[in-house]
């Protein structure tokens, strides 16, 4: 055996990275999928809120290219708003939520909004909501599909806030329109958008 | 056991343990929320 891999090692390197790219294919590939979607809600957000920190990042990538062809006394100054310009600008639209939700730390109690009426569901059939969610949202009276698919804006503000690290899920991976399939036992609706259940 | 047999075997078994890497790297912490 060892002769075997002795031989053929670069055959099984290769099977080796195969099965590396293949995980990060099925696990890291839904991951990508939903920061992108949350950076897109978290931009869009910046955007409407607050224009002014957003602003003036896009005139230093405007400001960065003409100092390179410029003359030699403005070359200088120009790499450091180049290098320094494309690395902050992502971030800060990403880091101002983070610590949004971190530093208001979850309120105790129960969210105010409609008790569920009649036997609780698995909400765990919501994609995206794993066993700790689940156990939340038990506790804090969340128990049934059509008490999920009824919530407005002003539901899921105040659920949020009780949802703590989990805050923004529900818009994320939209539990109202997944609750909404659930509640109508749509199963075939549900996993014709949201996959196999 | 064939020699063809037994490549193939620890090919799988290489795949399986990248597999294993990928999923310790990006899907292990899927299952905690």
């Amino acid at each position: 055996m060892i002769t075997l891999i002795t031989a053929n090692w670069l055959l099984y390197l290769i099977a080796l990275l195969i099965g590396v790219v293949t995980a990060f294919w099925v696990w890291a590939a839904n991951d990508r999928e939903a920061s992108a979607r949350d950076n897109f809600i978290t931009e869009d957000d910046l955007l409407k809120n607050a224009g002014e920190p957003v602003q003036p990042e896009e005139p230093k990538t405007e400001q960065a290219p003409p100092p390179v062809v410029k003359p030699e006394p403005k070359a200088p100054p120009a790499p450091a708003p180049v290098a320094v310009a494309p690395a902050p600008a992502p971030k800060p639209r990403v880091k101002p939520a983070a610590p949004k939700k971190e530093d208001v730390p979850a309120p105790a109690g129960k969210p105010a909004i409609p008790a569920a009426v009649g036997e609780p569901d698995n909400l765990r059939l919501i994609k995206g909501v794993g066993p700790k969610l689940n156990t939340l949202l038990i506790s804090l009276g969340v128990t049934r599909f059509d008490q999920i698919a009824n919530w407005k804006e002003a539901e899921i503000t105040e659920v949020d806030k009780y949802l703590d690290t989990f805050s923004g899920r529900i818009t994320r991976d939209a539990w109202i329109d997944q609750a909404k399939f659930l509640a109508k036992d749509d199963i075939a609706g549900f996993e014709k958008k949201y996959g196999k259940l | 056991m064939p020699l063809l047999l037994e490549n193939l075997l620890l090919l799988l078994i290489t795949f399986a343990i990248g597999l294993a890497l990928g999923w310790f790297v990006w899907g292990r912490n899927k299952e905690e929320y």
